[in-house]
C-alpha cells in the first residue's frame, strides 16, 4: 500500500463555521481570529501531509445555496466521487428545515457517488445553546439526522471551537482514515507496559489529533485526550509567538508526572505516569528507544503485509527503573 | 515591620552568601552589590499604611465599559468570550479575593449608572476605606466626553476621601487598536485628564497610572499585575531576593506568580518584556490544567495535604519544565501555597545544573516562607502550616 | 466597436451565495448562463480587483470584481462586481473590449467611494436607485458614447466611451516630465470642467516640465501629475524629459519619415523655424540634421559644430519635435558601479567610502549601492535627491570604479 490521499468533503450551510473549524485545526488559527474569515468562494482545495503514509484532501466547499445546487447538480460526479469522509456541519443555533433537505440531497449523492464514504455530523456552536437544554436537543438531533442517513455509516459530534470538542471530533475523523491504527495500539500497549506508564498517548504533531492510545490504569475523564490536545495546541501557539517550537513539556506534581515530547517525525507522544519513583529520564530513554519501532508506521508509507507484531529488541525489557539521571 | 522585611532578606542572603562559596562558578562577576542594593529597595518608605483587613480595590466606569469582565476574566476564570452574557452590574458587588498570600482583596464592582442620593455618600465612605481605584475606560465607545467628566469626578472624590488613595485608568477594549494607536491613545487621555485636573488639583495627577486593557489578551493580567503590586508593601524584598535567584542561577527572567488569578506579583530587574509574561502565564494554565486531568486526589497543593496517607507523594510540589527550540527552558515550581515561580533560562544554564538551581529555589522559598508568615501575621490570615 | 448588450451589478450574498441584483436590459444574463460563469463574475478573493473579461456563449462579460473588506460587513467582506455584457463585432475582440475597460473602472471606483462614504451598497434603500442608474448609464453609451448620470445630490456619475482611449495602465508621470500638446489643447478644453484642466492647460508649452506648470498655474503638484496623466491616456499630450544641452539624442529608424512624410516635414518645418528670420530649409537639409544625431555625441557639441546650418532654427523645439514624433530619442546615461572583487559587502563598501572620501571623492555608499546599471542618471538623482545630474555625472566620473554607460 502506497501513499494514500482520502478525499474529505466539508460542507454545511454558510457561516455553519465549517472554515474556521479547519482553520483551527489545520492553519493553528486562535479561536477568537476566526472571527475575521471571509465567506468561502466555491471550493477551496487543500492538501494536508498527515502522517507519512496519509494525505488528508480537503475539500471546502461553501455554504451558499447558489454552490450547494451547483454541487448537487452539475457537479455532482466531480464532488461526490471517491470521498472517503463526509463531514457535515450544522448550526446549533438555527437548524432549520432547508438545512436537513439540503443534507437529505449530500446524502443521496454520497450513496450514489461514494457508497462507502463515512459521514460525520457535526452540530457546531453548541456554546451557543444553554447548558441544560443541550441533553434533550442532542437526543431530537441526533435521531433526526440518523434517521435521514440511515443508509450510511453516520456519526454525531457536538462541537463548539470554544472547547475540546472540536479536537474530539477531529481526531475521530483523521482516525478513521488510519489504516494500520490496529498494529499501532499494540505497539503503543508494549510501549505503556514496559515504562509503566499510566497511559501513552501519540498526537499528530502540527494538528495535535490523538493518532492512537494505550491505557493501562483506566481514568474517570474519557475527553481527557482531546482536552490535552486542545491545551497543548493553545501553548504551541503562544511559543510560536515567541517564535520558539515546543520540544518537550514535563508536569509533575504529588500525584503524576507528565511527559509529553517530539517522537517521530510527524508526531509526539505523552505518557503519564503516577508512580512518582519512576525517574523521568528512564522515561525518556525508553521513548528514544522506542522510536525506531514506530518509526515505519507513523512516519513513511507503509508497504503491504507489514503489519508485523512488534520487535521487542527495540524497547528493553529490564524495568527502566534502574537507570540513573543524567 | 520594615526592620523584619530587611532581616528576612539578609537572611536570605546569608544563605546565597553560603552557597557562593560552595558553587564558586557561579558568582557573578559585580553581584557583590546586590547587599546593598537590595537593601536600598527594602529600605524604600512604604507609602501607604496596610489596613489591617485586606486591602480593597473600586472598579468604577461608565455602564457597559467592562468593569465587571475585567474582574470576572481575572478573578473568576470566566473565559473572555462568554463576558457578553454578564448582566449589567445593578447594585455593589463585593468580591473577596483570597488566593496566595499577597493576593488577598475585597474588589469592589460597583454600577455604571449613577445611583440614588444615598448611594452616592456612601460611595463616599466606601473610597476612604479603599485601597485603590480602577477606572476603566471603554476605547471603542462613542461618548468619550462623558466618561472623561466622570473620570474626573470620580478621581477628585477619590482622592478628596482618600488621599493615599492609587488610581488607575484601564484604556479598555484596546483588543481593537494597533500598538501604535494604544500608545497614542494613552498620552492623548493622559494629556487630557492632566489638564483637566491641573485645574482643580495637581496633587492627584502623580498618582494617577494608564494602562491600555483587553480581556481578549494578557494586557488585563498585566495590568492588574501592577496594580496588586502597588498594594504589597513586601514588594522590594520580592524584587531584590528574585534578583539574587536570577543572578545565581543565571537566568533570562523570574516571575513570582499567583497560581489561581495568574497575576505576577513580583519579577526581577532585568528588563520586562510582555511576551515573557505571556509564556510564563500561559505555562501557569498548562499546568493547571494539565495537573487538574492527572490528580484524581484532588488539589491539596504542597503543604495543605496534611492528611494525605501518601507520605511519598508529601512535598513534592508541583514543577514544570519545558523545553524549547530556541534553545530556552521554561522552569516553575510552586514555591508556597498558590505562589509559583516562573524562570526563563537558557538551556546551556539549565542542564547539569538542575540539582543547584533546585537547591536555590528552595532557598528563596525558605525566605518567602517567612515574609508569607509576617504578612498573614499582619492581616489576621490563618497560618499556612 | 464592440456592440453593448448590457450592464450588469452582480454580488455576493451570504446565504444565496453569488447572484445578479441588477441588469439592464431586464433579462440580461440567463441564469444557465449565470451558474456556468459566476466563478469568473464572483471569483475567489485573490482575482479581485482586476479587470475580468470571460468570453462565453459568444458573448463577452467585462467586469471588475470589488472586494471591500471591513468588520462591519457580515462576514468580514463585500463582494461586488459590475460590467458589461459585449457582443464583438470580430472575432479578434480583445481590442475592442478593452475601450469599455476605463468605464467599468469608473463606475466600480464610483460604487466603492460611494459605500465608503454613505454605505450606498450596504442600505438596501440607496442601493435600490442602481437598477436605475445602470438603465440610465446603458442608454447613454448606446446613444451617445456617453452618460450623464446623478446618483444622489452630491454624486453625478460621467462616462465617455473614448475609442481612443484604451486601458493602457495610466502612464507613471513625473514631476520632472515635460508635456508636449499633440494639438490645440482649448479646443479639447471648451468643453471640460475640470478646474484643473482649466488652469494648466495654458502653461503647457512643451518646455515646461509639471511642477513649473502646477507653479505657474498654482495648483497642486500631485493634482497636476493625476491631470497630465489623464491628457496622456487621451493622446493629447506626450511626455518627453527636460529638455538639456548636456543631453544626448540619437535618430532612430522612422528619421526616413522625413524624407517620406510631406506632411509631417511641412509640420516638423512651421514648429522649429523662428518666422521673424524667414529661413527655409529643404528636406535634406533637414533630414540630415536629425540624422545626425547619434550615440555619443552631446547636444550641445552638435550644436557648435553646426552653428551655420541651425541659424532660424528654433534648438529646443527641434529636439522635442523629433521626440514627440518619435524621430529620435535620448540616449541615457546609467551609472555602474564595478566593485573590486569582495567589496560587495556593506561593511567593505563602508570602509572604501572612507577611503573614498579622504581621496576627495563625493559618492556615498548608498550612491553607489543604486548603480547597479538599471537605473538611469535621471532616475538615480530622483531617488537620491541631493544633487543634480550635471554634478552627480561629474562625481561619477572622478570615481575610480564607476562608470556611465549610455544606451
Amino acid at each position: 500500500m502506497a501513499a494514500v490521499k482520502q478525499k474529505l468533503l466539508l460542507m454545511g450551510k454558510s457561516g455553519a463555521g465549517k472554515t474556521s473549524m479547519r482553520s483551527i485545526i489545520f492553519a493553528n488559527y486562535v479561536p477568537r481570529e476566526t472571527s475575521r474569515l471571509g465567506a468561502t468562494i466555491d471550493v477551496e482545495h487543500s492538501n494536508i501531509r498527515f502522517l507519512g503514509s496519509l494525505t488528508l484532501s480537503l475539500w471546502d466547499c461553501g455554504g451558499q445555496d447558489h454552490f450547494i445546487d451547483n454541487f448537487l447538480e452539475a457537479e455532482q460526479e466531480n464532488v461526490f466521487k471517491d470521498v472517503a469522509v463526509l463531514i457535515y456541519v450544522f448550526d446549533a443555533e438555527s437548524m432549520e428545515t432547508k438545512d436537513t433537505d439540503y443534507f437529505r440531497r449530500v446524502c443521496d449523492a454520497i450513496y450514489t457517488n461514494s457508497r462507502g464514504a463515512k459521514i460525520f455530523c457535526l452540530v457546531h456552536k453548541m456554546d451557543l445553546i444553554n447548558e441544560n437544554e443541550r441533553e434533550q436537543f442532542c437526543k431530537v438531533r441526533e435521531a433526526q439526522l440518523k434517521k435521514i442517513g440511515e443508509r450510511l455509516d453516520l456519526t454525531c459530534f457536538w462541537t463548539s471551537i470554544w472547547d475540546e470538542t472540536l479536537y474530539k471530533a477531529w481526531s475521530e475523523i483523521v482516525r478513521c482514515l488510519i489504516s494500520n491504527l490496529d498494529t499501532l495500539k499494540a505497539k503503543l500497549r508494549a510501549l505503556c507496559e514496559v515504562c509503566e506508564a499510566d497511559e501513552v498517548v501519540i498526537f499528530e504533531r502540527a494538528t495535535f489529533l490523538v493518532i492512537a492510545h494505550a491505557v493501562i490504569e483506566p481514568h474517570d475523564d474519557i475527553h481527557r485526550f482531546e482536552k490535552i490536545s486542545n491545551i497543548i495546541k493553545q501553548f504551541k501557539l503562544s511559543c510560536n509567538k515567541k517564535r520558539a517550537g515546543l520540544e518537550s513539556l514535563q508536569v509533575q506534581n504529588a500525584n503524576s508526572t507528565v511527559l509529553i515530547l517530539d517522537f517521530t517525525v510527524c508526531t509526539s507522544i505523552m505518557l503519564v505516569c503516577s508512580d512518582t519513583r519512576i525517574r523521568p529520564a528512564a522515561v525518556l530513554h525508553n521513548i528514544q528507544l522506542a522510536n525506531e519501532g514506530f518509526k515505519p508506521l507513523l512516519d513513511d508509507a507503509p508497504i503491504a503485509g507489514s503489519d508485523m507484531l512488534i520487535e521487542p529488541k527495540n524497547i528493553p525489557s529490564s524495568a527502566p527503573k534502574a537507570s540513573v539521571l543524567r | 515591620m520594615r526592620e523584619e522585611r530587611k532581616e528576612a532578606c539578609k537572611n536570605m542572603n546569608g544563605s546565597y552568601e553560603e552557597q557562593t562559596d560552595s558553587y564558586g562558578p557561579y558568582t557573578v562577576p559585580g553581584s557583590g552589590s546586590y547587599q546593598e542594593h537590595g537593601s536600598e529597595r527594602v529600605g524604600r518608605p512604604t507609602t501607604e499604611s496596610l489596613t489591617k483587613s485586606r486591602p480593597q480595590i473600586l472598579i468604577a466606569g461608565l455602564p457597559g465599559s467592562g468593569k465587571s469582565s475585567v474582574q470576572s476574566v481575572v478573578f473568576h476564570k470566566i473565559s473572555p468570550h462568554e463576558t457578553v452574557f454578564l448582566a449589567a452590574t445593578e447594585s455593589v458587588h463585593k468580591h473577596e479575593v483570597g488566593n496566595s498570600a499577597f493576593v488577598q482583596l475585597q474588589i469592589l464592582d460597583i454600577p455604571g449608572k449613577l445611583g440614588s442620593v444615598e448611594a452616592e455618600e456612601n460611595l463616599d465612605s466606601v473610597m476612604k476605606g479603599c485601597s485603590a481605584l480602577i477606572f476603566v475606560i471603554d476605547v471603542t465607545s462613542e461618548n468619550t466626553d462623558e466618561a472623561l467628566s466622570r473620570l474626573k469626578d470620580t478621581i477628585l472624590r477619590a482622592y478628596n476621601a482618600n488621599s493615599n488613595i492609587f488610581i488607575e485608568v484601564f484604556i479598555h477594549k484596546a483588543d481593537a487598536l494597533t500598538e501604535e494607536q494604544r500608545r497614542y491613545c494613552q498620552s492623548e487621555l493622559q494629556e487630557r485628564v492632566d489638564d483637566e485636573l491641573r485645574e482643580s488639583n495637581d496633587k492627584v495627577i502623580n498618582r494617577i497610572s494608564y494602562r491600555t486593557t483587553s480581556i481578549f489578551d494578557h494586557s488585563v493580567f498585566e495590568a492588574f499585575s501592577l496594580v496588586v503590586q502597588r498594594l504589597i508593601s513586601e514588594l522590594g524584598a520580592l524584587e531584590s531576593m528574585l534578583d539574587l535567584l536570577v543572578n545565581r542561577c543565571i537566568m533570562e527572567k523570574a516571575f513570582l506568580f499567583d497560581e489561581v488569578s495568574k497575576l505576577y506579583i513580583a519579577t526581577d530587574s532585568t528588563p520586562y518584556h510582555p511576551q515573557d509574561f505571556e509564556l510564563c502565564s500561559d505555562l501557569i494554565e498548562v499546568n493547571i490544567d494539565l495537573g487538574g486531568i492527572y490528580s484524581e486526589k484532588i488539589a491539596k497543593k504542597g503543604a495543605a495535604d496534611k492528611d494525605d496517607d501518601d507520605k511519598s507523594s508529601k512535598g513534592r510540589s508541583s514543577t514544570a519544565t519545558i523545553h524549547l527550540s530556541n534553545n530556552m527552558i521554561l522552569y516553575l515550581r510552586e514555591v508556597s501555597q498558590y505562589l509559583l515561580l516562573v524562570c526563563i533560562m537558557r538551556r546551556q544554564n539549565f542542564d547539569g545544573n538542575v540539582g543547584l538551581i533546585e537547591y536555590n529555589v528552595k532557598i528563596f522559598a525558605e525566605g518567602l516562607r517567612e515574609i508569607i508568615e509576617r504578612r498573614r501575621q499582619e492581616l489576621n490570615l490563618p497560618s499556612e502550616s | 466597436m464592440a456592440e453593448l448588450e448590457g450592464i450588469y451589478f452582480a454580488e455576493f450574498d451570504n446565504t444565496m451565495g453569488p447572484k445578479v441584483t441588477y441588469e439592464a436590459p431586464e433579462g440580461l444574463i440567463n441564469p444557465e448562463v449565470f451558474d456556468a460563469i459566476s466563478e469568473c463574475i464572483i471569483p475567489k478573493p485573490w482575482l479581485f480587483g482586476r479587470m475580468m473579461s470571460t468570453y462565453a456563449f459568444g458573448k463577452t462579460y467585462l467586469g471588475m470584481p470589488v472586494n471591500l473588506e471591513g468588520a462591519q460587513y457580515e462576514r468580514n467582506r463585500m463582494l461586488f462586481n459590475v460590467g458589461v455584457v459585449l457582443h464583438p463585432s470580430r472575432r479578434n475582440h480583445s481590442s475592442e473590449v478593452a475601450v469599455y475597460e476605463p468605464v467599468i473602472r469608473k463606475i466600480a471606483q464610483t460604487l466603492e467611494a460611494l459605500e465608503a462614504e454613505t454605505c450606498f451598497l450596504s442600505d438596501e434603500s440607496m442601493k435600490v436607485k442602481l437598477g436605475d442608474v445602470l438603465e440610465k448609464v446603458l442608454t447613454g453609451l448606446r446613444k451617445h458614447s456617453k452618460a450623464v448620470v446623478p446618483i444622489d445630490e452630491a454624486n453625478i456619475l460621467h462616462l465617455v466611451l473614448n475609442p481612443r482611449q484604451t486601458s493602457q495602465p495610466v502612464p507613471n508621470v513625473r514631476e520632472h516630465d515635460v508635456p508636449v500638446p499633440l494639438c490645440d489643447l482649448r479646443r479639447h478644453v471648451a468643453s471640460e470642467k475640470d478646474l484643473v484642466l482649466r488652469r494648466i492647460y495654458p502653461c503647457i508649452d512643451g518646455v515646461r516640465f509639471i511642477k513649473q506648470v502646477a507653479e505657474m498655474a498654482d495648483v497642486d503638484t500631485e493634482l497636476a501629475i493625476e491631470c497630465v496623466a489623464g491628457l496622456v491616456c487621451l493622446d493629447l499630450v506626450r511626455l518627453v524629459d527636460i529638455f538639456q544641452y548636456s543631453n544626448i539624442y540619437a535618430a532612430t529608424k522612422d528619421v526616413r519619415r522625413i524624407a517620406s512624410d510631406p506632411a509631417l516635414r511641412d509640420k516638423c518645418l512651421a514648429t522649429i523655424l523662428d518666422p521673424a528670420v524667414r529661413k527655409t530649409m529643404t528636406t535634406n537639409e533637414l533630414f540630415s540634421l536629425y540624422a545626425a544625431l547619434r550615440p555619443g555625441l552631446r547636444y550641445e557639441d552638435f550644436c557648435l559644430t553646426r552653428e551655420s546650418k541651425l541659424i532660424g532654427v528654433h534648438r529646443h523645439r527641434l529636439i522635442t519635435f523629433g521626440l514627440v514624433n518619435g524621430l529620435i530619442r535620448r540616449v541615457l546615461p546609467y551609472p555602474l558601479h564595478l566593485p573590486l572583487p569582495g567589496e560587495s559587502n556593506i561593511s567593505q563598501l563602508i570602509a572604501q567610502e572612507k577611503m573614498d572620501a579622504q581621496a576627495g571623492n563625493q559618492l556615498k555608499t548608498f550612491e553607489l549601492s543604486l548603480m547597479d546599471g538599471k537605473k538611469s542618471l535621471d532616475e538615480l538623482c530622483c531617488i537620491v535627491r541631493e544633487r543634480g545630474p550635471a554634478e552627480l555625472a561629474e562625481a561619477i566620473a572622478a570615481h575610480q570604479r564607476c562608470i556611465l554607460v549610455y544606451k
